[in-house]
């Protein structure tokens, strides 16, 4: 959970006040910051850069979810992304993936239960480095030329993960 | 003073600059999305741990060799190079050491087909300059192209992109000489111009290595084109995920503009012009450029009908050009060499070059350059190095999954837009 509190909101107005002209255009910048702050786009944090930048809250919230890159619900701890991609499945990454959901025990698009840190397994349909596929992502980190025994070697190596 | 003269100024400084590490060895370290994600970055650490004064650290964008990445080289003070391929941690400790000694790594056998057999223009010298700072760029011609355009009227320039056939590498093709006389006749200021590097498509990863490799062509490009079209802002529009372009675009400009060649008066010629980035937030819309400019503007991610084109009514409503980062880099060659040069390249109707991200079921993958009218059969199996052992050819997929897939067959077409 975020802190929404209204010292929170108070200290977002004042960043969005000095780093965020009050132009329509600077809505997705806005979005921007709040997800590299939050990891995701909080309910109270998109009500604030609606006042701050005078649109509708539910001009915000349909302008944030038609943008893929952009996430309104909170994500697990630990962001795990596969690359579906054309070159990553020639490469082997449907075995990497069967690797990371064995292990995790969760289907694309969940989070793992609670007790420890939880993961959220996503995939995408690209990652743009198809040239050293397979590819996964965790944490925001890439890692190429990847295979399922170095992938579950990777989820393991989180932090308080306990393997089920 | 001449934006000939400042700039001969500015380049006589880089070399000087650069003449601080003559006798040394220069060790680049090839950092890219791509390379990154295969351990560039622990390289990078080790060489700066480990390398001594008599050595020289570089860090340059990947020359599209993905399947070697990491790629390191090794230039010797009589300026004899060795690239070598797939280094690791350990394996940079092992160069350290060997260079410490005052000795280079061997001649390793360099599989030089994949470079070889490609022409770069827009892609001359990516991976071996040094993509975090001006000065390598600025020495070897770097913002000559420029200087050349400032040197004479906007109408110069837009008859020499004519001559040259450059056509947009967005995908459409249109004339990117046109395109800029449509947005310079249309009504309303101020008009600007958009650098479309959104790249969402799946499986292309062309422009990311450009800004990655290059960013100073790509900037020089779009400085071009904004000349010519009479434009004073531009804007350049980087993908979401594209973290490593935006940092070293970034980079670029502010070096740029510390030097005069982004400002109120770009090398004394009293031109004005300011240029900014923007990011995009994912999806492969977003590329298309009227949904950019949704994007831009702060609204939803979905496309505007058309006409009106930008050039008449795009950003803000205002007259907008909105060019792909590759078709922009080439307009540093087109200045320079000229544009019979670049004609000469292709086939008419189709001149210069395309650059591609080839990956999938073949030996080698990467990012080629080749000229129009080249057979795909050539990029796949003689640049590509053929098939993978144990796969056959299904399909070739050609622009991204949007483009739909074409039978083996087509292995002898020829590469046209
Ligand atoms: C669905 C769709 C996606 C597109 N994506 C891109 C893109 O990622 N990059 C790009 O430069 N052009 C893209 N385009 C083409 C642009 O709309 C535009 O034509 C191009 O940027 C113009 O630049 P050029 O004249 O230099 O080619 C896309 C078009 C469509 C229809
Ligand atoms: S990194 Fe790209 S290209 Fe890649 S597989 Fe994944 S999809 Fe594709
Ligand atoms: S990003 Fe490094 S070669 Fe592709």
């Amino acid at each position: 959970m975020t802190d929404s509190s209204k010292s929170a909101r108070n200290e977002l107005r004042n960043v969005l006040r000095e780093r965020f002209p009050r132009e329509h255009g600077q809505l997705l910048p806005a979005l921007h910051y709040l997800q590299h702050e939050f990891g995701f786009l909080p309910d109270w944090g998109m009500e604030v850069v609606s006042w701050h930048l005078g649109i509708p809250a539910s001009e915000v919230y349909g302008a944030a979810t038609s943008y893929l890159e952009l996430r309104v619900a909170e994500p697990g701890d630990h962001v795990v992304r596969v690359c579906t991609g054309l070159a990553c499945r020639v490469a082997g990454g449907d075995g990497v993936l069967d690797a990371l959901k064995a292990c995790l025990g969760v289907e694309i698009g969940e989070t793992t239960g609670t007790g420890g840190e939880t993961v959220t397994l996503e995939n995408t349909a690209c990652g743009f480095l198809c040239g050293v596929a397979p590819a996964i992502q965790i944490d925001g980190r890439w890692h190429g030329r990847t295979t399922p025994e170095r992938a579950a070697a990777a989820i393991a190596r989180l932090s308080h993960w306990v393997v089920s | 003073m001449t934006a000939n003269a400042a700039y001969e100024r500015l380049r006589k400084a880089a070399i000087d600059r650069l003449s601080a590490h003559i006798g040394k060895f220069r060790v680049s370290v090839q950092v890219g999305h791509c390379s990154s994600s295969v351990g560039a970055e622990e390289v990078v650490e080790s060489f700066q741990g480990d390398l001594l004064d008599n050595s020289h650290l570089v860090i340059t964008g990947c020359d599209g060799a993905c399947f070697d990445a990491p790629l390191v080289t090794v230039t010797d003070p009589v300026g004899s190079s060795v690239r070598l391929p797939r280094v690791d941690f350990d394996t940079a400790v092992r160069i350290s050491t060997m260079l410490e000694g005052g000795a280079a790594p061997l001649r390793y056998e360099d599989d030089t087909a994949f470079l070889s057999g490609q022409t770069r223009v827009a892609l001359e010298g990516i991976g071996e300059m040094d993509a975090d700072g001006i000065d390598e760029y600025l020495a070897s011609g770097g913002y000559g192209g420029l200087t050349e355009a400032l040197s004479g009227s906007h109408e110069v320039v837009i008859e020499r992109v004519k001559t040259s056939g450059l056509r947009g590498r967005g995908g459409a093709y249109f004339p990117a000489a046109l395109k800029w006389e449509g947005a310079r006749k249309a009504a309303g200021e101020p008009r600007y111009l958009v650098v479309n590097s959104e790249e969402g498509e799946p499986g292309l990863f062309k422009d990311r290595h450009i800004m990655e490799g290059l960013p100073h062509r790509v900037i020089e490009g779009a400085l071009i084109a904004a000349y010519a079209a009479g434009i004073e802002t531009v804007f350049i529009y980087i993908n979401a995920e594209a973290d490593l372009s935006s940092t070293r675009v970034e980079k670029a400009l502010s070096d740029a503009m510390a030097l005069g060649l982004i400002g109120n008066d770009v090398l004394g010629s009293g031109w004005a012009v300011n240029v900014e980035i923007r990011r995009g937030a994912g999806g492969y819309v977003c590329g298309e450029e009227t949904t950019l400019l949704n994007t831009m503007e702060g609204y939803r991610r979905e496309p505007r009908l058309r006409p009106p084109f930008p050039t008449e009514s795009g950003y803000l409503g205002r007259p907008t050009v909105i060019n792909n980062a590759e078709t922009l880099t080439n307009l540093p060659f087109i200045m320079t060499a000229g544009p019979e040069a670049f004609a000469a390249i292709g086939v008419e109707g189709a001149t210069g070059t395309k650059v591609m991200s080839l990956s999938g079921a073949t030996i080698r993958s990467g990012l080629v350059e080749v000229p129009f009218s080249t057979p795909l059969r050539e990029v796949v199996m003689d640049i590509g190095g053929g098939l993978l052992p144990g796969q056959t050819l299904t399909a070739l997929g050609v622009g991204g999954p949007s483009s739909g897939l074409l039978p083996p067959s087509a292995l002898d077409t020829r590469l046209m837009p």
